[in-house]
Order: C-alpha cells, then sequence, then structure tokens
C-alpha cells in the first residue's frame, strides 16, 4: 500500500480535521461521516489521521481474547501492544470477511471447525472506514447497525457459533448525490462535517504543489511534514489523557439541553454527543472546562445530521444549528 | 461551391480538429500515465473509436491492454477465492482480479454508461489508492495496481454517460462525435517521442502565475473541482514535455 499523505500537510479542510481529531479523542462521541464535494480530499484526510493514532496497550484491542483458543485461527490473536487499527470496510466486501466465517485452510486441509475473524474483530478498539458509505450494501448497513449498537459481533453461520466484542469508531465518507443513506445508519456517526472544495485560488495551487510534491517523492515529504505531524499526534495523546478531568459544570449541561430543544433534534444522542465532543475539543485546547465557545465550535458536527426535518423550514442544516446556537447564547 | 456544401465543410472542419484534439489527449497520457489516469471517450462502436485506441496503442509501447465489459461482475474486478484451484490445492488460492491484472497498463471498460454504481467505485477505489483490497470468500490481500483507465461512452442522450465518480478521476473526456473516418490520421507522436518527453516530465516546472492563469480559466468555464485543476497542471507539464520544454 503506497504511504499515507501527511495529516499537517492537508490543505483547509478544518472543520474534518477537527472531527477526526476529537473522534481519535474519544471514541465514545462516535466517529465521523465526512461528506460531500467530490475530489476534496475526505479519504486522504481519514487515511492521514491512521498514522497519528494512539497505540493500544497489549492487552488491549484483542476481540479474540475470550475465545477458546482451539476454536480461533492462531494467527488472529496478538499478545504485545500495536497500533490502533484502521481497518478499510473495502466496496465489495462480502459478509463473511466482514463478520467472520469457517476458515477454509483449516477446513479444506484437516476438516477442522474453526473461526477466521473478519473485519469487525480486526477494527476492534480501533476505527473502520467505510468510503462512499452511502453504496454500502443494505445487508452490510443492517450487520454495521446491528453490531454498533450491541458493541458484539455474533456470528451463527456455517456450523460456527462465536461471539467477540466489537467496539469501534465508525468513519465514512461519500458524496450525498451519489445516494441517501438510511437515517438509522446516519444517525450512527457522531460527527458529520461538510466538505467544501477550497475557493481561495492560492489554497488551490498549495493543494495541487503539495500533492505532486508528495507523489513525486513520498517519502521525502513525509520526512518535511513529520515534526508538525509528531506536534499533532502529542497534541491528541495530551488530549486523551486531559479528557477525565475536564470539568462539565450545570450551566454547560444546561447550553446543550437548550441547543438541542432550540433545534427539535430527535432523541438524547444528540445531545450526548454535543457534550463529548464539546469535552473532548475542550482537552484538545488545554482548557480545564467546556464552555460557550467549545459548544459552539462542535455543535455544527454534533447535530446537522440529526435535524427533524421541518417541511415548513427551508433553510439548511448548517444554518438552522448557526440559529440555534445564536438564540442560546445571546437572549 | 454550393450554399448547401458550406456547413457541410465546416462540420468535418470542426470534425478534424475533435480528432486531432483526442489523439494530443492519447499522446499526453503515454506521456503521464500515471499523473493523468485516463480518459473517456464518447462515441458509438465503429472505426473511429477503434483508430483512436490503436493510436494510444501504438503511443503506450508495449503496455498491455485489458478489457473489462460493463457487466463484469466484482469477483472479476475485485479478485476472490479460485474455488476450483482451492479444492484441488487444499489450501485457499486467490484469484486475481481484473484490476490487479491491470498493472501497469490500461484497463478499457466498455460500454461504460451502462456500468454499475458498484463496479464504478470499485475501480474508483483502486484509482485512488493504487491498490486493490480484497476482502471476500476467504481471501484477504491488497495488492498494489497502477493502471490507466480508458472509458468507452456508448451513452447516446444527455442523460446516459459514463459514471461521474469515475470522470472525475480521468483527466480527459473525450468526444468523437461527428468525426470522420476520413480525417482520422496517424497518431501524433510516435512512442520514441513519448519516451523522450517521459524521461523530461520530472523536471518541467510551472510557475505560480501559470498556475494562476490555469485556475482562472478552469473556474471562468465553471470546472471547480481542485482534482480538475490538478489535472489541467499535470497536461500542461506533458504537453511541456512532449515538447521538449521545461
Amino acid at each position: 500500500m503506497q504511504p499515507s499523505f501527511p495529516f499537517s500537510a492537508i490543505v483547509g479542510q478544518d472543520d474534518l480535521k477537527l472531527a477526526l481529531m476529537i473522534a481519535a479523542v474519544d471514541r465514545h462521541v462516535g466517529g465521523v461521516l465526512a461528506f460531500g464535494d467530490r475530489g476534496t480530499g475526505k479519504s486522504t484526510a481519514i487515511r492521514a489521521l491512521a498514522a497519528l493514532l494512539p497505540t493500544l496497550a497489549a492487552d488491549e484491542g484483542d476481540a479474540l481474547a475470550e475465545l477458546d483458543g482451539a476454536d480461533v485461527a492462531s494467527s488472529a490473536k496478538s499478545g504485545k501492544a500495536r497500533p490502533a487499527p484502521v481497518v478499510d470496510l473495502p466496496l465489495g466486501a462480502t459478509e463473511d470477511r466482514v463478520i467472520g466465517a469457517l476458515d477454509l485452510e483449516a477446513a479444506l486441509l484437516n476438516g477442522e471447525r474453526k473461526f477466521q475473524p473478519g473485519l469487525l474483530a480486526r477494527a476492534h478498539r480501533g476505527f473502520l472506514y467505510i468510503d462512499e458509505v452511502n453504496l454500502l450494501d443494505d445487508h452490510l448497513v443492517d450487520v454495521l447497525l446491528d453490531v454498533a449498537a450491541s458493541g458484539e459481533n455474533v456470528v451463527e453461520r456455517e456450523g460456527l457459533s462465536v461471539r467477540h466484542p466489537a467496539q469501534f469508531v465508525l468513519v465514512g465518507s461519500g458524496n450525498p448525490e451519489e445516494g441517501e443513506l438510511r437515517p438509522q445508519l446516519l444517525d450512527r456517526f457522531g460527527m458529520a462535517v461538510d466538505v467544501r472544495t477550497p475557493v481561495d485560488v492560492k489554497e488551490r495551487i498549495e493543494v495541487v504543489r503539495r500533492r505532486d510534491a508528495f507523489e513525486r517523492d513520498p517519502d521525502g515529504f513525509i520526512k518535511k511534514w513529520k515534526r508538525k505531524d509528531a506536534a499533532v499526534r502529542k497534541k491528541i495523546d495530551a488530549a486523551r489523557t486531559a479528557l477525565d478531568s475536564v470539568a462539565t459544570d450545570d450551566a454547560a449541561l444546561e447550553s446543550a439541553a437548550a441547543i438541542c430543544i432550540a433545534l427539535g433534534t430527535d432523541g438524547l444522542r444528540g445531545e450526548l454527543t454535543l457534550m463529548r465532543a464539546a469535552r473532548a475539543y475542550a482537552a484538545l485546547q488545554g482548557d480545564a472546562a467546556v464552555a460557550e465557545k467549545h459548544l459552539k465550535k462542535v455543535a455544527p458536527f454534533a447535530l446537522r445530521h440529526r435535524l427533524r426535518k421541518d417541511p415548513l423550514d427551508e433553510t439548511d442544516a448548517a444554518a438552522r444549528v448557526e440559529r440555534a446556537l445564536g438564540e442560546v447564547f445571546s437572549g | 461551391m454550393t450554399a448547401a456544401t458550406a456547413p457541410l465543410r465546416d462540420a468535418e472542419a470542426a470534425g478534424a480538429a475533435r480528432w486531432r484534439d483526442a489523439v494530443a489527449a492519447a499522446a499526453l497520457l503515454a506521456v503521464d500515465p500515471a499523473g493523468l489516469f485516463g480518459a473517456s471517450v464518447r462515441a458509438a462502436p465503429g472505426p473511429v473509436r477503434d483508430r483512436w485506441i490503436e493510436a494510444l496503442k501504438a503511443m503506450r509501447g508495449a503496455a498491455s491492454f485489458l478489457t473489462a465489459p460493463h457487466s463484469i461482475d466484482e469477483e472479476r474486478l475485485i479478485g476472490g477465492l479460485d474455488l476450483a484451484a482451492s479444492l484441488r490445492a487444499g489450501a485457499p488460492v486467490a484469484e486475481r482480479g481484473l484490476l490487479a491484472r491491470a498493472d501497469g497498463g490500461v484497463l478499457l471498460l466498455r460500454m461504460a454508461d451502462r456500468a454499475s454504481a458498484s463496479v464504478a467505485a470499485s475501480i474508483a477505489a483502486a484509482l485512488d489508492q493504487r491498490t486493490v483490497i480484497v476482502e471476500r470468500s476467504g481471501v484477504s490481500s491488497a495488492t498494489p495496481t497502477s493502471f490507466s483507465l480508458v472509458m468507452l461512452d456508448e451513452g447516446a442522450g444527455p442523460d446516459e454517460a459514463a459514471p461521474r465518480i469515475l470522470c472525475d478521476r480521468v483527466a480527459f473526456l473525450i468526444d468523437l462525435e461527428g468525426v470522420r473516418v476520413a480525417a482520422c490520421g496517424a497518431a501524433s507522436a510516435n512512442a520514441k517521442r513519448i519516451e523522450a518527453a517521459r524521461a523530461l516530465l520530472g523536471d518541467v516546472t510551472v510557475s505560480d502565475d501559470l498556475m494562476a492563469a490555469v485556475n482562472a480559466a478552469a473556474i471562468a468555464h465553471g470546472v471547480v473541482s481542485v482534482r480538475a485543476l490538478q489535472f489541467a497542471i499535470r497536461a500542461t507539464r506533458a504537453a511541456a514535455a512532449l515538447h521538449g520544454r521545461f
């Protein structure tokens, strides 16, 4: 696989980069859906983040730890510290590879019934990335929804009966023009970011120049941006450590609730996501408590995809969020 | 010259100009296949389109040309398990899909206007990452692959066209409508000249002013995508190399 473009070398796309960093700081915020214009580097940013993710401890992340050793294909178990997995769910992935299935080699060679873990096992405690998420097969969407809700992958097929934890951050990208996302799947994404094509001439030229420099000499380019990337990694690490000690006082909780009420968002998930995202953002900023500025910054991410459709209101989602923020924080 | 033949002459001249542009695009594709990614060629099946493909073949030298029908299924495209071989060998044997086999050459997608969204998306992913990722039927692999995509668009009306997701990812959208066979001359550059241009490509520089000018031209034509801007710059660079300029 070719090396990935450095995260800090990405021109613009500040909202997307921030949302991804928040997802890296607190997995419970629930991942990012990046939708919007073509050719805006959505996939690039997501893959770039993978290189900056904190490592997992030795005992963390092994989805198969609880399974009886004899039943699991031996190559799947790990025992040492490793980078947080970022697993691609490629187009055309079949269900057996996603949820796991009979280990063909053991079956064909030895007539043994063994479980070959799938992508969901590999993504445990990491990230699952789906490009063109709106084109995902319906039955795979069903699988993802089920696992995302329960945190567990239950495999009942081909004579196997296996169950293992599967908790991962879902990251998706896509162009809404290509197809609608099922509301249940849309809701699973903690944050949604609208990615737009840069308009400024200098910015556009810089995007082209950097991309060309990277393609010409990937290793050299990565080296040039190593320090800046290391700084981002440190920032994420520090925020993760500080996360639990960031204060969320009653005023912040009330503001969050007020914003959601003003927007008429469905259910509680929006509110929870908003608070968590605000906390993660505060941690990234090195602030000790969640304040108005944090809520204002992350509200569009957390809420734009949860708005109940009002047939009488033609305003676009971002504008509605801005309006609600204006109501809550002025009057 | 009667009044009736003048418009005919104009149409022929327009067709001839279109052909020259199409062959020029093929030459640029031959100079920088990795940077320009390919083209969509809109034409009815016939001798004109065949001549264009032959011109590209001549300029690409030894590169292989593989054909995918629009209806190709995912297994054949992406790859997967070779069941018969697996049963014989007693172990999973992977079968390389067309995307992996096209590495280093050209993939021709026939009747591209009829290709499904998932075929288009699979090809797009392979172009973006220069890799084919396979996760199916017990096979798990990531195979590097770098190929040019030539879509043969046989659409008739405005609603029938090659998939947008793929048109975005290739440098040229070529239309051979109205080109008559008689206008189809030889390729504009031979393989040797292409080779010389490829050697020069890495040294060609493009100034900020020139980039800004190309950008302005793109915006003026309503082409906003940065990817398109990137293709325009790369095409400029390839053209400079082809003419021996830095």
